[in-house]
């Protein structure tokens, strides 16, 4: 009995490639890239656009990100470690491009969240509150950044992030708590800040 | 406990990570928070965040598997092609350096023979005055004094192309 499976566009790409140009070959087969990339990729270009601010940087970072994965020779035991590592690549690749490019502009609100929108009630508070927490981040330091991103809207465990982040994990949790106090500091200012404006 | 650490920071993170927070939550959780600074901060912090989180989630539009691996297929295979041509990239280079070199050292050792030469005919129109000067001022040079320029700039020729090399073909 012949069994068949769904024609991948590497196949199709390797019908009409000449000899001595097949497929290079990564550590990772197609099938099992393609379903660590569905379950990864959304996180990963999230993680991207917060850290970098730019959406259009996060799409050119996702390909960078998992072409360089693609090409390591790393081994990983699991899958929590394998999406550490990937996350290590784009931390690394956000940091580099941060050296490169010493004016970058980071977190800024984008396209979506600036435009004015006709809100009210909740939607504008809330709106508001994106607004605020933007500008709060932008002026952490981009460890602090990752940290609390990973930690609380990512829900990654805290030996996760010490592999993501390069740092020792018994230090994530006080990382973590400086942070924290310096994000709520930063957005208790902003919010007295509108609440003076609005007087 | 830790610098900062409260036991109810678990409790607060799941009752925001459940939309319970706060109209949904027990009264004492919300007691605790109001006197808690840790908990006051998590609950400044995270609540807006996972927000910002599922607002991004919404807009995310990210390209399939398929393509990103047909692009990372077709870039590694120009890498490839790239690295396989870097050998005979870094031949070149050293080959034109040991060329210039070569020249310089037969220039040297040739200029005792050839001003000998003009001495012997000095009707000899071929040979060009300024490069028989030159030539003659190479055969001056003293080797034991100038070693160490000579080194150097053997050295500056092999490397030079190097660097040359590693720098325009980074990335």
């Amino acid at each position: 009995m012949a069994i068949f499976k769904d024609m991948t566009l590497s196949d199709v790409d390797g019908l009409d490639t000449p000899a001595g140009e097949a497929d290079v070959s990564f550590e990772m087969d197609e099938e099992t890239f393609r379903a660590f990339y569905d379950r990864t990729a959304r996180p990963l270009w999230a993680y991207l656009a917060r850290m970098t601010g730019d959406v259009h940087l996060a799409d050119d970072l996702l390909q960078e990100t998992y072409y360089r994965f693609l090409r390591s020779k790393a081994t990983c035991e699991s899958e929590t470690h394998r999406r550490a590592y990937l996350f290590r690549i784009a931390t690394n690749l956000v940091r580099d491009r941060r050296r490169r490019k010493r004016h970058m502009i980071v977190e800024l609100p984008q396209a979506e969240d600036s435009a004015e929108r006709p809100a009210r009630g909740d939607v504008a508070d809330l709106s508001a509150r994106r607004t605020d927490l933007h500008r709060a981040m932008a002026k952490l330091r981009p460890r602090d950044r990752a940290l609390l991103w990973l930690a609380y809207a990512q829900g990654h465990a805290h030996v996760e992030i010490a592999e993501t982040l390069g740092v020792k994990p018994g230090s994530v949790k006080l990382l973590l708590f400086r942070a924290r106090r310096r994000l709520a500091g930063l957005m208790r200012g902003a919010q007295k800040g509108n609440t003076r404006g609005m007087r | 406990m830790g610098c900062g650490e409260c036991l109810r920071e678990q409790d607060l993170l799941d009752a925001l990570a459940s939309n319970r927070w706060p109209a949904r939550c027990e009264e004492e959780l919300r007691r605790h928070v109001a006197t808690c600074d840790t908990c006051a901060d998590l609950e400044q912090v995270v609540g807006p965040l996972m927000d910002d989180h599922d607002h991004l989630w919404s807009t995310i539009r990210v390209p399939s598997s398929g393509t990103v691996w047909w692009r990372a297929q077709t870039r590694a295979r120009l890498d490839a092609a790239r690295e396989a041509l870097r050998p005979v990239t870094v031949a070149q280079a050293i080959g034109a350096a040991l060329a210039v070199l070569s020249l310089a050292a037969l220039i040297w050792m040739a200029a005792p023979w050839l001003s000998g030469l003009q001495q012997l005919m000095p009707d000899l129109p071929a040979v060009d005055i300024q490069t028989t000067r030159l030539m003659a001022l190479a055969g001056t040079i003293d080797l034991a004094r100038w070693w160490w320029v000579i080194v150097a700039a053997a050295t500056w020729l092999l490397l030079a192309p190097l660097a040359i090399y590693f720098v325009l073909f980074e990335d």
